[in-house]
């Protein structure tokens, strides 16, 4: 089922966050679309276009909250907000666009089991980089 | 478990919230037309609840008074003993029923729209 892939793929944008320019966050969010769809062979399909919502919908919440949040968010806080966020889209638009009033009745799951990963994700984000030297170097590379 | 700040407390507790909300939004009955079955001695009636009214019906101990009124339907008034009928009060949601047993009165709502007929009786996870 389309809405309760892990959102594993989100770990490249949560840790993108702290450096990565705009045009470069969009780019790694289409790439990651992208990939998906061919991966799970949804590319030419309206399911791609529910990927594509949703995460758009997420990198911008998460932007959001990580510029505005400033020191009193985490990792975990703008990975969750990011899941919900894009759980609540893709549910929207299922109701609306494709399975009506049947859809509602999975809205708590789909949305629950997404902010579950996201948390799950956050969670790993964290402490990957508060401890990895790699990270650090990726860092200084890409500013530097 | 790293450390967490602020925020991320507040918007765990906000998503918990949100999820608890999509769980009553997701059991509502959404859309379509509820309207009450009323069977009475073999017969049966049928009366939308978007439209006040009210229905007499004849039985074995005497006359059962069924009203609808803002949406909701319930045995107003009965000739029965214990009135127990006007005391399981109003109904709307689908598959809900008020009955006078004593009477052979029984009113069930049903209503017509998609996520009834899914047939969602229970869940497993």
């Amino acid at each position: 089922m389309p809405f309760f892939r892990l959102g594993l793929a989100n770990l490249p944008i949560l840790l993108g966050l702290r450096f990565l320019r705009p045009a470069d966050l969009v780019l790694l969010l289409l790439l990651k679309v992208l990939g998906q769809g061919l991966i799970n062979g949804t590319l030419v399909s309206y399911v791609i276009l529910f990927s594509l919502a949703g995460s758009v919908v997420s990198v911008f919440t998460m932007s959001m909250v990580y510029r505005y949040g400033g020191r009193h968010v985490g990792l975990v806080g703008v990975s969750v907000s990011g899941a919900l966020a894009s759980s609540l889209v893709q549910t929207a638009l299922a109701v609306i666009f494709i399975f009506g009033e049947t859809a509602r009745i999975i809205a708590p799951f789909s949305i629950g089991s997404g902010v579950v990963s996201g948390l799950v994700l956050g969670i790993f984000a964290e402490k990957f980089v508060s401890g990895s030297i790699w990270m650090q170097k990726i860092e200084r590379r890409y500013l530097g | 478990m790293p450390r967490l700040r602020i925020l991320d407390y507040l918007i765990i507790i906000l998503s918990l919230l949100v999820v608890t909300a999509s769980v009553f939004w997701s059991s509502s009955s959404g859309g379509g037309e509820s309207r009450a079955e009323v069977e009475a001695s073999g017969q049966i009636y049928i009366m939308p609840l978007s439209r006040d009214g009210s229905l007499v019906l004849k039985g074995p101990v005497g006359e059962t008074r069924v009203e609808v009124s803002g949406g909701e339907v319930f045995i107003s008034d009965s000739d029965c003993r214990d009135k127990i009928c006007v005391a399981m009060g109003h109904i709307s949601s689908p598959s809900s029923w008020v009955a006078c047993l004593p009477n052979r009165v029984f009113v069930r709502v049903i209503n017509d729209n998609p996520t009834e007929e899914a047939g969602v009786d229970t869940t497993a996870f």
